[in-house]
This record gives C-alpha cells, structure tokens and sequence, in this order.
C-alpha cells in the first residue's frame, strides 16, 4: 500500500492552479489485484497486477477539462495538470457549472477493509478456487465449470480538491464466481453463474461451486410452455440485470433533470407496490460498493428512494445537486460501465447506486413457491441492456428459468420471453421474500411479480 | 534505465525498444518459462463528452504500461505493470513467472501452443485524416452540430448525449519465439444516445460508428445526416404501436444481421466457447445453417474498426470463413485452442477433417496491457446472396422488418435475444406502420436454418462487444429473412 497519495494529489492541485485553473480536483488511486482462474474444470491461469494514476479534473470559469495518466511520478503528475488546463481550455463554457464539492463531515463505515485479504499469496488465493471447483465437480459428472476464478483485491484512493477537500481511504475486496453448464447427450443447460463476494475475508467457495452446479444441472430438463400472463419470482442476479438498465437510471438526478426518467415529476406519488421499500445505502456495513465518500470526496450517505410504494428521492452528484440548490446524495461514481475507458482514475464522476437495497419481507422462499398454482422463477436475464431506460420498456429473454406448477419448481424452460414496462411491474409486486443477499450493486431478496407477459413459441 | 517520454520520431527508439523487450523476454525463460511474451503500449486518448447541448467535460489520457504472460509447466501466468522502465519490467516478468508456477501445481491438462512463424515487423498506420490533426475545438464544434441539428428537428426531442474518443498508440510485442511486432494503432469512435417524449410516450434511439481509417469517419457520417438519421427515428418510435408477440416472419436490415451474426452465431465459434461446450461443439464439419448462408469473421477488412495486422500472439490476422453454405467449416482461434483443436480433430472421421480447418487465424486480442489476450471476434458478417429488398418482402402476409439493434445477447446454448430499435410491420409484401419496444429472440441454430433468402446488399457498421474486456469489432451483411423468429411483444 502507498501512503503518499495525499501529497500526490496537492501536488496535481497546486500545478493546474499555477497553470491557469480556478478550480482543481485530483483523483487519485493505487490498486494491487491477484487473481486465479478457472477454466474448462481446471485451474490454468493465475493472473498479478499494480495499476495507479490520477486524474486531474479542472475548470477555468465555466470549462471542465480532465487529463489522466496511469503513473505517479511528479513529472507525469505535472504533465496531467497541464494536460488538463489545456483540455478545459479547448472546451465551450457550462452555464450550469457551479463548482466542485466543498468538504463535509464523512461518516464511519465498517468491514470495508481486512489486512487478511492483503496477506493472501497466490496459492491460498489457488487453495480457495480448488475449493470451489471441487465442490462443483463432485455435485454431478455431468457439469463442466466453464470459466470462474478467486480474485483479491486491495487498494486506496484518495482525492484532494482546491475547495477543501482531503481525503484518502483503503479497502478490500474477495470474490469468488464460477459459471457452468450441464451436457447430457447432445442436451446443454444455458450459463448458470453463482458468486460470493465480500469486502472482508468471508466467503463460502464451497457454496459457490455446489450452486453453479445444481442450477446448471437443473437447467437440463426442459420443457415448452405456453404463453400467456402468470406471476413470476425475479431472484437477485435477475433483478439485479433488470434494474441496471431501468429503475437506476429512471432516479438518476441526470436522467430526471434532462426529461429521461418515468419518475420525473413523481415526488411523493404511489410509483411501485406499497409493499416496496428501497434505500440506496453507501454506508451498509460491508457493503460492495461501501465507502465514506464518494468518486468526488463527498460523504457517502444512505438515500431513501422508495417508502411503501412511494416515491421518495432521487440519486445526486455534486453538479446535479448544486443545479437544485441541494446537497449531493454521494452517488458520483468513477467508473463508467460503458465508456470507453474502465479505469476509475481514468473517468470523471457520474451518477450511479451504491449499495441499492430492497427492504426485506416476511415471505419464506418455500411459501413464496407454494403459493404458485402456475408461474415461472427466473434466475438470469439475457438483453437487460437492450431495454428502454426512459420507457422502462423491456422484451428479455428469461435463462435459466424455471416453471413453477401447483406451488413446486417443475422444469427449466427455455427461450421464453418476458415483455413488458418495468414500472408497471413494480406497480404489481404481490410479495417479497426474506433471503437477503447482495449480489453486486444490488442487495435484495426474492421478489414476486403478478401478471407478468411471458412470450413463447 | 530507459525511461520513455514520447512516442517520438527518434531513430533508435525502436531498438532500444527491441532490445529492452528481448532481453525481458529472455529472462522470463531463463526463469524456466517454456513460452514468455511481452506486449508494451503507450495509448493516447482523447475523449469528448457532450449532453444536451453543453460539453460535460473534454479529456486526454496517457497510458504506458506492459503486459506479460508466460507458461511454465504447461499453466499460465500473466502480470501487468505501469511504466516501461528495464527493473519493471524484469520485476513485472519475475511475478509472471511466480503466477504460472503456483497455477501449475494443479494444473491436470497442460497447456500447448500450436507453432508459429516468427516475425518482424513494423505496421505504420496511415490514417486517412488523423485525429491529432484536428483541433480539440474543431471535434467539440462538429458534436455540438450533430447536437443542434438533433434538437432543431423537433420540440419532443428531449436529451442527446454524444461520446468520442479516438485512442493512438504504439504496440511493441516480443515473443520466446522469435517474433517482434511494432504496431501502431488507432481507433476514432462515436457513440449517440438521444431520447424523445411526447406525454407519458418515451423514445430513444442511439448511434455508434467507428473506424480504424482515421478521422475521415466522421466525414462519412457528417453530424447533419445522423443527426436527421437519429430523429426520425426518435419521432418514429413516439407514433409506433407495440409489436404483437409471437412467431412471425422477420426481414431484419444489415445492422440487426451484424449483431445477430455476431452475438447469436458468432460467440458459439470463438474456440474457447466451443469448446467449453457451445451448440456447435459436436457440429464442427457439419450442416448447421441453410445452404444459403455464409459466415465470415475477417480481420483485414479495410478500415473495419475490428481490423488489424497483426493480434496480441503476434499471429497475423486472417479472414476466416466459420459457416460456408450453411456448413462449420473453421472457428476463431488463438494459439492455445488451435492447439487444443488439433488433438480433438484427429479423432474425427475423415470427412469431417476435410470440410473442418483447424488453423492459427488471429483471434487474440487483449483490450490492454492490464489483461491477457482472449479470443475475440473481428469484423463479423454474412455474406450478402442474390435478392432484392423488395423481393425480400415479397410474399410476406404479415411480419416484420427490423432495421436498427439497440442491444443483443446470446447464451452457449443457442439462445439469443437481440433488443430492436427501429422496426416495421410487413403487410401484404409492403412495409407498413413503425413498431417500437420490440424484440425478437429464437434459438441461433433452428434461426439460420429458416433462413429462406438473402439480399445482395452489404454493409458493415462498428460497435464494441463485451467478455469481460471490451474489444472493438465491426459485424454487419445484407437483409435477411427468416421464416420465423419470436417476437417479444402484446399477446
């Protein structure tokens, strides 16, 4: 780990003020992963990288400009703040531009951070991904572990901005994930993924495999179904793919301002189920993307978006906030998912969930199942990214998938599709079920959807 | 030490480059690594970001960096390191070394690479207008065109996001066998996202090009015509009904074939796919499609944005026929799983082997020096066949014509589902009313068999594909049509 991050960004700060710059923001970020991977049932690869830089976000007057690099060095820190100054220079003028964050009080988050995980050496990293796959081998001759891995991950960030703002912090990262399929004949299951992931060292590789497993081998048995509308249970990775390209966005302050979002203009209005409650937490204990600030230094906070069934705010960064005259939520991310660079010190800030949390209900899985006559558990969604984020619009293919009939899980069914607008479905959730976990951004449990369009041959 | 500052012009740089990567490469083996190689990058980047009207934020980017992978005992290790220094780089190749050691001790089947030819080279890009000279100023002008001209068609246009990039860079590759590449590389790229309402109706529709010809892709696409290309589209969609779901009969349009050919058929023949057990795997040398279908995966089509000389093993890249009249006659291999092919075809019977190639094609590709290269599609497409779009209409009761993808996505097991755009109902062989929030999805096998025509237009566009790294690809063909696919809609 460096401890010197602090210094590194001054130094970007002073040097883009000496060149011209009303207001400086440095980014910056040191960051050490080690990896194993899985692939064809063995483990073949393992994999070690350092990766740092700073990015230097400038305005002078109203123009933003940003310059990055992927060193350290003073020299190269220099260069990047005069990279900068000369990007914002070339830029136009932002009448909406009302400056970077100024400091606030940070709030303590917990189990963010295990020394255990920054001691692990490559062959305890091998040990645990042996654990996994073992434990997905031995569940049944027919599944073939496709790829997966263990990786660790540790590392510090720090920003520091003309305004104020100092602030520097460490955490960790273990994650654990494989994806399978079952043959059996010339028959395939579709991809069933399963993982763990935990910000201190606290995972069950062994959990992982046998599921991976058991979905894939269950996915063999399928059968046609008919069209037509049933109630259907979305689990997390499910959930978790439909609300990345629909809900997330439709609270995103950006999509709301810039006449984007369904839910603009539905402040305190009945938008979702009265039995749905969802706080975007950025201080969850443990959380995955848990931290005391976010991508811009401003404190991470826990924002109700929905309270039984109402709608109840929106999701801001600094620019999006100060347009409203109200303070960032914390949501400014550095890491776009689609742009065309993915390194966190190598983008800008833009508006993303932390730690989206449904609140859990009183259903047990088994009674949530039971009380299905007729209706569908869908697991993983295929063309998430392929729905409307405006409309809420969406026309996904469910796998795996499996028919739910007279309150007990039949079959898999492929190639069924699910059609329809995501807010009105929320609209129709009937129940939702007490296995919270996270999975990725999104923390939540089970959830049940009345009347849901399935589309088959 | 060396210490690169620049990718200047200065005579020795390439051979204080050459020798600096050698000697790295010599010290991996000396360290008992049976295959080492090292692929160094310095990328500059330029990115521009625009909504609505205003620049969000222009920025540059510099990155040097080396990645190096090594085998040692059959098992591979990879690291990768910032800077380009000579200790970095013996570090960064002492730590590959350790990584393939410890995922030796289990390894059970050790990996092989199929024999290459050693080469040198030097690639020298020569960009038919290069980005660098073009102002920062004059690339913000020409996305706040496009951004005004989209605006000015109409009041219920509602937001507009451009992104650009163009990314310039050199790639110094070496290799325990001999080869020695330096590649330059360059990428212009735009990506359009815009949006529509009219009351509680939301549309939005989006545009993405790309080239490795150089900026003049920009003068193909001048901001005007995708502009007015975008806002039809948007104004289309707030008038269209919604699809009825169900199977129909679909002409879809060059662009939907491209992502159809890529992410519905083109993932199940990346050889690591295939053999991990895609549909195809037991099909390979067999009749999968209709006779009237071609597919092909080139990696030399001429400014293709998934064009390139050479890949990340140093393999040079080819032009690869997977699907020739409706048979799986190659896949998209690396060294690795040309190899691994080799042994699976010697057990097949002969006429398999004859209509079935195993051969090096240059298929990988790394996104950059943080990862390994993995095996990755080019420029995908089908061949373009012999009818009209009016006779690909012709005879068609009802159906419908897709024209614009908006996302796609596919599983080994030969579903896939392709998210539309822009699309229409065919009615009595003519196009009719626009549909909007449609999609349509099948089962990638049973869908090119019902394929019943194929037009003799052609068109490959650019878009970048995702497997776990981001790779630039181009995909495209002619119109096809499909006797059925299922469409996602009303019942």
């Amino acid at each position: 780990m460096r401890d010197d991050l602090i210094d590194i960004g001054e130094l970007g700060v002073s040097e883009a003020l000496k060149r011209g710059a009303t207001e400086v923001e440095a980014y910056i970020s040191w960051g050490r992963s080690l990896g194993v991977k899985i692939e064809h049932g063995q483990i073949s690869f393992s994999t070690v990288g350092i990766d740092n830089g700073i990015g230097i976000r400038v305005a002078v007057g109203k123009r933003v400009g940003f310059a990055y690099a992927n060193s350290l060095s003073p020299d190269k820190v220099k260069e990047v703040a005069e990279r900068a100054v000369s990007a914002a220079k070339a830029s136009r003028e932002d009448k909406d531009w009302r400056g970077l964050p100024e400091p606030r009080t940070l709030p303590t988050v917990e189990d963010v951070f295990d020394d255990r995980i920054i001691k692990m050496d490559v062959d305890e990293v091998s040990e645990i991904a042996k654990r996994m796959l073992d434990s997905a081998l031995e569940y049944d001759k027919r599944v073939i572990p496709i790829n997966g891995g263990v990786s660790v991950s540790y590392g510090t960030v720090a920003i520091v901005n003309s305004k104020g703002i100092r602030v520097e912090e460490k955490g960790t990262l273990i994650y654990a994930g494989l994806a399978t399929i079952a043959r059996d004949g010339t028959k395939v299951s579709p991809v069933c993924y399963e993982t763990d992931h935990s910000r201190v060292l606290k995972i069950d590789p062994e959990w992982v495999g046998r599921e991976a497993a058991r979905l894939a081998v269950e996915a063999l048995k399928t059968e046609k179904v008919s069209p037509g509308r049933y109630p259907v249970i979305f689990d997390q990775e499910a959930l978790s793919e439909l609300w990345e390209y629909t809900l997330t966005k439709a609270v995103q302050a950006d999509f709301v301002q810039r006449d984007r979002s369904a839910l603009k203009g539905k402040l305190g209005e009945q938008v979702a189920s009265e039995i749905l409650t969802i706080i975007d937490d950025g201080i969850r204990r443990g959380g995955y993307n848990t931290g005391s600030f976010d991508g811009e230094g401003v404190p991470s906070q826990r924002t109700v978006i929905i309270e039984s069934g109402i709608l109840r705010g929106y999701l801001y960064d600094n620019y999006t906030a100060k347009k409203e005259n109200r303070s960032s939520t914390g949501n400014a991310a550095r890491s776009p998912q689609y742009g065309p660079v993915a390194v966190d010190y190598a983008s800008t800030p833009s508006i993303a969930p932390t730690n989206f949390t449904v609140i859990e209900g009183d259903f047990k899985v088994d009674e949530m199942i039971s009380e299905i006559k007729e209706g569908f558990y869908v697991r993983g969604i295929q063309g998430a990214h392929s729905s409307n984020p405006e409309s809420g619009e969406i026309s996904v293919v469910a796998t795996p998938c499996w028919k739910i009939e007279r309150g007990e899980v039949k079959h898999a069914v492929q190639g069924a599709m699910i059609a329809g607008n995501m807010f009105e479905m929320l609209k129709r959730i009937a129940g939702i079920a007490n296995n919270t976990r996270q999975f990725f951004y999104l923390v939540s449990p089970w959830i049940m959807v009345e009347n849901v369009r399935i589309v088959s041959k | 030490m060396i210490i690169l500052i620049s990718v200047g012009e200065s005579k020795d740089k390439g051979d204080l480059m050459k020798d600096l990567l050698i000697k790295t490469v010599e010290f991996g083996q000396k360290l008992g690594a049976t295959y080492a190689e090292i692929r160094l990058q310095e990328i500059y980047k330029t990115v521009i970001s625009t909504k609505d009207g205003r620049v969000e934020v222009v920025t540059e980017g510099l990155e040097t960096g080396a990645g190096i992978r090594v085998l040692v005992d059959g098992a591979w290790g990879f690291s990768t390191v910032s800077g380009t220094s000579k200790e970095t780089l013996m570090e960064g190749m002492e730590k590959a070394v350790k990584m393939a050691r410890a995922a030796s001790k289990s390894i059970k089947e050790k990996i092989e690479l199929a024999d290459v030819k050693a080469v040198e080279d030097k690639v020298k890009v020569k960009p038919k207008v290069d980005p660098r000279d073009v102002s920062p100023e004059e690339k913000v002008d020409l996305l706040l065109k496009l951004d005004s001209t989209l605006f000015s068609i109409s009041n219920s246009i509602k937001s507009c996001t451009i992104d650009y990039a163009d990314i310039i860079g050199t790639q110094y590759f070496a290799s325990s066998d001999g080869t020695y590449i330096e590649q330059d590389k360059l990428y212009v790229w735009s990506r359009i996202f815009a949006s529509a309402r009219e009351g509680d109706i939301f549309a939005s529709g989006r545009e993405e090009f790309g080239s490795t010809a150089g900026f003049v892709i920009w003068r193909q696409n001048p901001p005007e015509e995708v502009a007015r290309r975008l806002g039809e589209r948007l104004l289309m969609q707030l008038k269209a009904k919604t699809p009825k779901g169900g199977a129909f009969p679909v002409v879809m349009g060059p662009n939907v074939v491209g992502v159809f050919a890529h992410e519905a058929f083109g993932h199940l023949a990346e050889a690591d796919l295939t053999y991990a057990g895609s549909v195809i795997k037991d099909l390979i040398g067999k009749q999968v499609a209709s006779p009237l279908i071609t597919i092909i995966d080139d990696g030399t089509l001429e400014g293709g944005f998934g064009s390139f000389r050479y890949d990340d093993e140093g393999v040079p890249a080819q032009k690869t026929i997977l699907v020739k009249d409706g048979v799986v006659v190659s896949l998209m291999f690396n060294r690795e799983y040309t190899a691994k092919f080799q042994k699976i075809v010697e057990g097949l019977p002969e006429d398999i082997r004859e209509t079935f190639e195993v051969k090096l094609t240059g298929n990988a590709r790394a996104e950059d020096f943080r990862v390994p290269p993995l095996i990755r599609m080019r420029n995908t497409y089908i061949k373009p066949g012999d009818y009209s779009f009016e006779e690909l209409l012709e005879g068609i009761k009802f159906g419908y014509y897709v024209k614009y993808f908006r996302g796609g996505q596919a599983n080994l097991d030969g579903t896939f589902q392709v998210g539309i755009q822009e699309a229409y109902e065919i009615v009595n062989g003519e196009i009719g009313d626009p549909v909007r929030n449609m999609s349509i999805s099948g089962n990638t096998l049973e869908t090119l068999k019902k394929v019943d025509a194929v037009g003799k237009d052609f068109e490959v566009g650019a878009g970048r594909c995702g497997k776990g790294q981001t790779a630039f690809v181009g995909d495209g063909g002619p119109h096809v049509r499909v006797k059925e696919l299922i469409v996602g809609g009303e019942m």
